[in-house]
């Protein structure tokens, strides 16, 4: 559990770590934007050099962000063999007993591949530097216009929140239900797939079971205190912006414009 | 056959910021064919020293010689099976753990994965549901039918018809109101008197370890400080206020009345006693 | 003064076995009340039903002058504040300061108020020092003190115990028993605790006996726990002094404070030198 980099929170503390939650998010979501608009590698090199800079003032390691792609890898090896053999246009690169590889082959996966690295760096980057709950409290604040369409951002968020609250819970959980199975000979690496299923079910029934329960306990203790869905709440914490961070929207938004111009050939 | 332990220490999460040590130095024998109750504060190591008996966890350092198997610390032991069979271990709230169609079923599901045959394992499972107190009816009812304390009898039957020499319960009574405690309790006399286990039970109730248990163990900050008979443990005061323990009701009264001058034995420990005593004491002076 | 009042309350699942039948009884304002009853009498239902989270068949729950209806149960809910059993699954912040905060912001307290609050209550329960952890990191006494404080910090005038301390280990009940006895005397608060341990009833006011939903027996606990058969009957525990002065009565001993280990001692002492 605690190899995976993807989605992962460090506790640093750094300028992108301080910055608001919701600047963040749509920073994170002008940047994709930027990232989907055709200008070409040239294009892609600023965006990397920004992305890159952006990841070192988060005090975050390349390590980290590398160990973060590597569950792509090995999609992309796949893209680039389909590609190799799909793609036969452009200049021949190589040719190895016959068999010709084409440029526009690799470019088109390099391309791709770039694309998905820096979607990914930038989500990561939003992931690492933003506390699960406070990325929660962002989007409730961001959903809030939308609730004359209806949106439930207030309770989306809380359910949320809940659900962060309750992960660390549900793994101790997890772990006692496999040591009682255990106990009871469970063994997951051997047996016939049967067994392995019942094997499954023995520790899935319960962790269900027990869910449930808790879920009930706790409606009824959040009711107790007073909560009434929909009903008006005030919030406790309250998310503050700063002049850093309007000057991080403006500058996503030069770069969304910048990588417009680029498009167009200006 | 014995338990033992010898210099066994554990570490959670070692090599990592998180490392705790959970067990330092764990040296004690557990007396076959007894009930044995193990004590200590909250954290004092208790339930990983019990996780170490059926080689749920291994030992960091030392060894842990249970029956005819002894694990080592740094060798992996092969098949771990056979100990899981023959120590039962049950957890604190059991009835998290029932997850079959049926009562049966799931008291089943333990024999079978230890390779008894199936009319065996049914035979098995139904004697244990009547040994918990529950009858036949109960077969084939779901266990989400049933109240807590209901569920906590067929989690146990569950660890009953795998037939251990060893049971092992960590705080069995725990929620439990005084008459389920009390079945609860007797119940476990009964594997050891009638069925001749040895049982272990980790528990905070001093009444419990004085009506029921014959020996005790004392856990604190991962190492056994003491194993002694629960008669001369309870009778030890200066002993008991060092470890923080508060005495069964009934020693605690007679120490009070010792210290207030009456001349009674060491050697009481139950109410019916302890009223023939001082009434001596008290209607002896006409 | 009548604080709390139930007249005639029913309650059934399934219309077929009432869980409570006709239960009727007073709870005078900042009184120590007890309900005991074996695991199944009905006894945390009466709590749900008070509260409004499950439904009564019929009968009255008056607080305050106030019957608890459809229209007033949010009204209740601020009045009463209830512990319930299991420590984690009322935790409903990521903090203990999140928690505290979560009944406060249903109440529309202004954010501006709420540290101050937070702090305050916090520190009435003993766990100023651990605001930032999570429930992950406290033990079951201290997840029940934060339950206490963030039920006081919404000022109720009852507070119901559900068993609040039948999941913790020795240490935790002592805990929040003596936060509880602390809360009643600083606070003059109702409380009504809702138990099967013998030994907490003893200090009650007064006490409920419940069995098969309905009560019966109620009382002074002095006047209720000398029945020793009656409570044995209905699966509950008899207090070691109950148990040892009837005893001690088979040998011509009458003892005056069957309910209090010191003066039984004492007693026994002056009759051994009064001979």
């Amino acid at each position: 559990m605690n190899n995976i980099a993807l989605g992962r929170y460090m506790p640093l503390n750094s300028i992108m770590h301080r910055m608001d939650p919701r600047a963040k998010i749509l920073a994170m979501l002008g940047m994709l934007t930027a990232i989907f608009i055709p200008t070409g590698f040239t294009g892609y090199g600023i965006m990397a050099v920004i992305i890159v800079s952006v990841v070192f003032m988060s005090k975050l390691k390349l390590n980290f962000l590398i160990r973060a792609m590597k569950p792509m890898m090995f999609m992309l090896m796949f893209l680039m063999i389909i590609n190799i053999f799909v793609l036969k246009t452009g200049y021949v690169v190589v040719d190895i007993f016959g068999f010709k590889i084409y440029s526009d082959a690799i470019f088109q996966t390099l391309y791709i591949s770039i694309r998905l690295m820096l979607m990914i760096m930038i989500t990561t980057i939003l992931t690492a530097t933003t506390k699960p709950l406070d990325l929660t409290l962002g989007i409730e604040d961001l959903l809030a216009p939308f609730k004359r369409f209806k949106v439930p951002a207030h309770e989306i968020a809380m359910m949320i929140s809940i659900a962060l609250r309750f992960i660390p819970t549900l793994i101790e959980e997890t772990d006692r239900i496999m040591k009682a199975q255990a106990s009871r000979g469970v063994d997951l690496a051997e047996g016939k797939f049967k067994e392995k299923i019942l094997a499954i079910l023995s520790l899935i029934v319960p962790l269900f079971v027990s869910s449930f329960q808790r879920a009930e306990d706790l409606a009824d203790a959040m009711e107790a205190r007073g909560y009434v869905p929909q009903a008006r709440r005030t919030r406790y914490k309250q998310l503050k912006r700063t002049w850093k961070d309007n000057v991080m929207l403006i500058i996503v938004l030069i770069i969304i414009l910048t990588m417009i111009a680029l498009a167009i050939g200006i | 056959m014995p338990i033992a332990f010898r210099q066994v220490s554990y570490e959670y999460s070692p090599g990592t910021p998180f490392a705790y040590g959970a067990l330092n130095g764990v040296d004690v024998e557990i007396t076959e064919g007894k009930v044995t109750a193990i004590i200590g504060a909250t954290g004092s190591g208790k339930s990983t020293l019990i996780q170490h008996l059926n080689a749920l966890l291994l030992p960091s350092q030392g060894e842990v010689e249970v029956l005819d198997r002894t694990i080592v610390a740094g060798v992996k032991p092969k098949q771990l099976k056979s100990l899981r069979q023959n120590v039962g271990l049950v957890f604190q709230f059991p009835e998290y753990q029932l997850f079959e169609e049926t009562i049966l079923k799931d008291i089943i599901f333990g024999p079978i994965n230890f390779g008894v045959e199936p009319q065996e394992a049914e035979l098995r499972s139904l004697h244990a549901l009547n040994v918990v107190g529950l009858d036949e009816t109960y077969a084939e009812k779901s266990p989400l039918d049933l109240s807590g304390g209901q569920k906590r009898r067929v989690a146990i039957a569950g660890i009953l018809a795998i037939d251990p020499y060893v049971l092992v319960l960590d705080e069995p009574t725990a929620g439990l109101d005084p008459q389920g405690s009390k079945s609860m309790m007797n119940l476990f006399m009964t594997m050891n008197r009638k069925y001749a286990k040895t049982v272990l039970i980790v528990t905070h109730d001093m009444e419990h370890v004085l009506t029921y248990c014959d020996e005790v163990v004392v856990v604190d900050k991962g190492k056994v400080i003491l194993k002694s008979d629960v008669k001369s443990f309870f009778k030890d005061e200066s002993l008991l206020d060092q470890l923080n323990i508060c005495p069964p009701k009934v020693v605690d009264m007679r120490r009070q009345l010792q210290k207030a001058g009456m001349n009674l034995s060491d050697d009481i420990f139950d109410i019916e006693t302890l009223a023939m005593a001082i009434a001596k004491e008290v209607n002896g002076h006409e | 003064m009548k604080h709390l009042e139930i007249k005639n309350l029913r309650f059934t699942y399934d219309q077929q076995t009432d869980v409570v039948k006709n239960v009727s009884f007073r709870v005078e304002k900042g009184s120590y009340t007890s309900i005991i009853g074996h695991n199944g009498s009905g006894k945390s239902t009466i709590a749900k039903l008070i509260i409004g989270l499950l439904e009564k068949s019929s009968g009255e729950i008056i607080i305050d002058d106030i019957p608890l209806n459809e229209e007033t149960v949010n009204q209740i809910r601020g009045k009463v504040g209830i512990v319930f059993q299991n420590p984690d699954n009322q935790f409903i912040g990521s903090t203990v300061r999140d928690d505290i905060a979560f009944g406060l912001e249903n109440h529309q307290v202004p954010q501006s108020e709420m540290d101050d609050i937070i702090n305050h209550f916090a520190s009435e329960v003993g766990m100023s020092d651990y605001l930032e952890n999570e429930p992950t990191r406290l033990s079951g006494g201290q997840k029940q003190r934060v339950a206490i404080a963030g039920v006081l910090a919404m000022k109720p005038d009852i507070l119901i115990l559900d068993e609040a301390t039948s999941m913790l280990d020795p240490k935790g009940k002592e805990e929040v028993n003596a936060l509880v006895d602390e809360i009643h005397r600083e606070h003059n608060m109702t409380i009504i605790s809702i138990t099967h341990d013998i030994e907490e009833v003893v200090k009650s006011d007064y006490v409920f006996v419940m069995n098969e939903g309905e009560f019966v027996m109620q009382g002074k606990p002095h006047d209720v726990l000398l029945h020793a058969n009656t409570l044995i009957d209905i699966d509950l525990d008899v207090p070691f002094t109950v148990k040892m002065s009837l005893a001690l009565k088979k040998h011509g001993i009458n003892i005056d404070e069957p309910m209090n280990m010191k003066r039984m001692v004492d007693q026994l002492c002056q009759l051994r030198l009064g001979k």
